[in-house]
């Protein structure tokens, strides 16, 4: 690893590297894609930066909505029993 | 390498077993989903029907204690493209990959927030005002989102369902978000909202 790209990482560890850099990782830590590590940098940064911290609980607001406010289909009458009785009939 | 990869021949009554058990518990699942692509209740009966049909006939395939919802989603998803998208009435306007092309030319800065939506206005919006912005997007931005928050894929789960590395799933993701999150600033500055 060159010493840029080592100073860099530090950084972005250290919560310090720019927003942009944090941008995937607010994503992964909405979704329970990110590591206890991954988590740690990100909060060190959301310490120093508004601007990530609202995006943050916007997500995971948006996240919230579509679980609990998106319209359920309700599976058609008979299609379970219609499913069934076309395996049956194949596989006899 | 003479692996013997030991595909399991099961017999009659295991296959009964396994498709009863492990298969029609997601039934509701793959109904959703199938509603999703098409927006049609008798197509997406079709498309569910025609995956439990492949799914029956492929059993010997599926190991078991794998992953048995996925592994229907996959099935679900490669017919809705193989037989059903060109069958149907309204083919999707957009090929994805143009349209993330497009995304990607759009300066090499990350979309951060554009838009000014609100928790607070997110907090408040209807069932219906979600699941019409929702709908209102192109299917494969709709159905990451889909997968992803509603049916709490991984991303390494959705990278095999829609066959794409997992950075495309992970930028697909994003963009997606970002779509509807201006879809519901357009609409709650419509409605007056701030
Ligand atoms: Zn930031």
């Amino acid at each position: 690893m060159g010493i840029k790209k080592t100073f860099n990482n530090l950084k972005y560890r250290a919560g310090m590297g720019n927003c942009s850099e944090y941008i995937d990782l607010i994503h992964d830590v909405v979704d329970n894609q990110s590591t206890p590590a991954q988590e740690e940098y990100l909060r060190r940064h959301l310490k120093l930066c508004l601007k990530c911290l609202d995006e943050l609980n916007l997500e995971k607001e948006l996240k919230k909505a579509i679980q609990l406010k998106l319209v359920n289909q309700e599976v058609p009458a008979g299609l379970a029993e219609s499913i069934k009785n076309k395996i049956q009939k194949s596989s006899s | 390498m003479e692996e013997q990869t030991e595909k399991k021949q099961h017999n009659d009554r295991e296959k009964q077993r396994i498709f009863d058990e492990e298969f029609m518990p997601h039934l509701g699942a793959l109904y959703n989903f199938a509603y999703k692509l098409t927006y049609d209740e008798d197509d997406s009966k079709d498309l569910v029907q025609d995956t439990f049909m492949k799914s029956f006939r492929f059993i010997d395939s599926f190991q078991e204690g794998t992953n048995a919802k996925a592994w229907l989603f996959r099935i679900l998803k490669n017919s809705f493209i193989n037989e059903f998208r060109k069958k149907s009435k309204q083919p999707s306007k957009v090929d994805y990959q143009e349209v993330e092309g497009y995304y990607n030319s759009e300066g090499t800065e990350k979309p951060s927030v554009t838009t000014d939506l609100r928790v607070d206005t997110v907090k408040n919006m209807m069932g219906d005002e979600v699941t019409n912005a929702l709908n209102s997007l192109d299917v494969d931005f709709k159905t990451v989102i889909f997968l992803c928050d509603l049916e709490g894929f991984t991303y390494e789960e959705m990278s095999k369902i829609l066959d794409i590395p997992i950075g495309t799933v992970r930028s697909r993701i994003h963009r997606a978000r970002n779509l509807l999150k201006e879809r519901l600033a357009q609409y709650a500055a419509s409605m007056g909202y701030k």
